[in-house]
């Protein structure tokens, strides 16, 4: 299962919040905050699915 | 329609004295199976092959075909199956090109070849959500299960659909019918959606090799070190040094992508900062500033001198790259 972390932005370098996904494979993508882009979207529904009530 | 519209449409729809060869008719990107920029060899591999195309069974491996392949064209898509599995590959159009095929009958068509001799599939899906992920939930429009042998037939199996009008994003589905046993094959290429009732001749959507290209790398291109010449080491973008441990650079893309990319570098590519005539390695990578038209990179190392001009580098092996996905 991938791996999630948000990297903070740098308002002095103009830079926002970009997500860190590590692959099982070991690779890492750098995901940007955009809610049209699908890496985003499936980043967003892991949240949602892991913030859910346990029933 | 006057005499010389309508002569012209019926030779271009039976190849005649007309070039049928119509840029845009085509919706089904890299159909002729042109452009792999993923590589060509893909091990049981669920996810992207050939660009534009997603292999959505276990079991299967995906490689670039060159003898198995319709007149006329220079590659297909082989899937074989490494233990029982029903090979298929699907592709997602977005919302901008789909919409205008919503309410219209549509013919979808395409050269398909099975070891076994067993059919194969041809079904479209549509969704009524704006630019539906490739991998989401899709209802489909109708499903065929067509005869094909070994060989590759000398006109495309075919199915027609009539989309619905509330069709976003439709997707194309194609492959075996049903399961394969280990060690079978099924190869295809000359892929087309069109409007219509009939197969017309193929035509690459973008119209010419470089425009099937730049239609690709909307969705996804890789900047390879092993396209690099003459050096051991290839380019990526000149930079600047911000601190004595990191370096960045702004590179742009080659076309504009559909959305702002996610970014990543091979699991195992050897990242090299060049900085007051020095590399910096091993060098983490991060990406960030990421738009449709360029990123910001930057590489962490220790040992820089601030506020000097530099390089970021990368090996040339084949685990070298840095890959930009923009996919539905």
């Amino acid at each position: 299962m991938s791996k999630y972390e948000i990297i903070k932005g740098n308002p002095d370098q103009f830079t926002k919040d970009i997500v860190k996904r590590t692959d099982e494979n070991g690779q890492v993508w750098f995901i940007p905050t955009d809610p049209a882009n699908s890496d985003y979207q499936a980043y967003l529904a892991t949240l949602a699915a892991n913030s859910a009530p346990q029933g | 329609m006057s005499r010389a519209q309508l002569t012209s449409t019926v030779e271009q729809n039976t190849g005649g004295a007309v070039a049928p060869w119509v840029g845009g008719k085509n919706a089904a990107i890299n159909g002729g199976a042109d452009i792999w920029q993923r590589g060509t060899t893909f091990t049981n591999t669920v996810g992207y092959t050939a660009d534009r195309w997603y292999q959505g069974a276990g079991n299967v491996t995906t490689t670039q075909e060159t003898t198995l392949v319709p007149t006329g064209f220079r590659y297909s898509v082989k899937g074989t199956t490494t233990a029982t599995s029903q090979p298929y590959w699907f592709q997602a159009i977005e919302t901008a090109e789909s919409q205008r095929f919503a309410g219209k009958t549509v013919t979808l068509s395409y050269y398909a070849a099975t070891s076994d001799s067993s059919n194969v599939l041809l079904r479209l899906d549509y969704s009524t959500s704006v630019d539906n992920s490739a991998v989401g939930t899709y209802t489909s429009i109708g499903s065929s299960s067509v005869a094909a042998t070994s060989s590759m037939p000398s006109t495309p199996q075919t199915a027609t659909f009539v989309v619905p009008s509330t069709a976003k994003t439709l997707r194309i589905v194609i492959g075996a019918a049903g399961n394969q046993s280990t060690g079978a094959t099924t190869t295809f290429s000359g892929v087309q959606l069109e409007v219509g009732s009939v197969a017309t001749p193929f035509s690459r959507a973008g119209g010419t090799l470089q425009g099937e290209l730049s239609l690709c790398q909307r969705y996804y291109w890789r900047l390879n070190g092993t396209d690099v010449t003459g050096s051991t080491i290839a380019n990526i973008c000149t930079g600047y040094i911000g601190s004595s441990s990191a370096i960045s650079g702004v590179y742009p893309f080659p076309v504009q992508m559909r959305v702002a990319p996610s970014i990543a570098g091979g699991a195992s590519t050897n990242f090299i900062g060049l900085g007051g005539g020095s590399f910096h390695y091993p060098s983490t990578f991060s990406a960030q500033g990421v738009s449709k038209t360029n990123a910001i990179i930057s590489l962490t190392a220790s040992g820089y001198t601030a506020y000097q001009a530099g390089a970021l580098l990368m090996g040339s092996t084949s685990a070298d790259y840095l890959e930009h996905s923009a996919e539905l």
